[in-house]
């Protein structure tokens, strides 16, 4: 170990960077059957070019859905999205265990948002509005799934809840908007927020609820 | 009965195992007495119901996908990787 970085996981593991970058050596996996990338990452080992697009696109998606929701930095979502294409494109062959890609990829994302800011530093920034993704900025955007058992009102009082909580969401402090994200809307466990996070499975816990507290908070004031 | 807006002490206190609750996360025995709670107090009643709707609303967003130029965009740079490397 000596020389190199070492760093503790949200379980108390100790891994290299190296590990911490790569998984290919993890360790320890998330909870079997959760992980929906498992059967892509297999085939696309094999050589299955189908499944390996399908996963890219995957990575594609959440890198922009990450970066957009929590990094919140115009310039951040393209060099996001394009490091976590090429990392998971380099190691996707050499996975031995899928069940901690999932982990492994917001860890990813998240680094090269950091990485990104960390090369902004004294530069005069533009931060995003996660509105911009709405239509008239970027193409229009994707049309949701319309609910069938849903009438006009309550789709309009959904839209507006969504404005609300964007909105809300801008409030919080950059470690808990990113546990929300990671925990409420990509479904992660606590255990695997807390692996990405880099603390305790306790900590998530606590911020994610401060988190919360502080949303409900911030909705109701949107509300007035 | 306390009222949703002037927690008392052990509804501040109870608060955290609120979250526990919704995550699922409590032993059987704390889970119904947070729920007997629940049940007998407007406030953590109303705040329970506050958190079920913020954490709804979340997982809504969480739907939230690329514009389809951002897609464009991805797909052309998935070729272009992929292209390179078979060369």
């Amino acid at each position: 170990m000596k020389g190199k970085k070492v760093t503790k996981t949200g379980s108390g593991r100790r891994v290299t960077k190296s590990q911490e970058m790569n998984p290919v050596h993890q360790g320890r996996s998330s909870e079997p059957g959760s992980d929906e990338y498992t059967d892509l990452i297999r085939s696309a080992a094999t050589g299955d070019a189908e499944a390996l697009n399908r996963l890219l696109m995957r990575v594609q998606d959440v890198a922009w859905r990450f970066s957009t929701s929590v990094c919140g930095h115009a310039d951040d979502t393209e060099d996001a999205m394009q490091e976590a294409l090429i990392k998971t494109y380099r190691y996707v062959g050499r996975i031995r265990e899928p069940q901690a890609f999932r982990p492994w990829l917001y860890r990813t994302v998240r680094n090269a948002c950091l990485m990104g800011r960390r090369k902004r530093v004294g530069e005069p920034g533009r931060l995003q509005s996660l509105d911009e993704t709405l239509p008239g900025h970027d193409g229009p955007m994707r049309p949701d799934a319309p609910d069938p058992g849903k009438n006009p009102e309550q789709l309009a009082d959904n839209a507006g809840l969504r404005r609300r909580l964007r909105k809300a969401l801008r409030t919080l402090p950059g470690p808990y908007r990113a546990i929300v994200f990671l925990r409420e809307m990509e479904g992660l466990s606590t255990r695997e927020v807390a692996d990405v996070m880099g603390m305790s499975e306790d900590n998530v816990k606590t911020r994610l609820h401060r988190a919360r507290v502080q949303l409900q908070a911030e909705l109701r004031r949107g509300e007035k | 009965m306390t009222a949703p807006d002037s927690p008392s002490a052990r509804c501040r206190t109870l608060l955290l195992e609120l979250s526990r609750y919704l995550d699922g996360d409590l032993t059987p025995a704390r889970r119904q007495a947070i729920e007997r709670h629940i049940n007998a107090c407007a406030c953590c009643g109303t705040m329970a119901a506050r958190l079920r709707r913020t954490m709804a609303a979340c997982r809504a967003e969480g739907k939230r996908r690329p514009p389809r130029a951002v897609m464009s965009r991805a797909a052309e740079r998935i070729r272009a990787l992929v292209t390179r490397r078979a060369r």
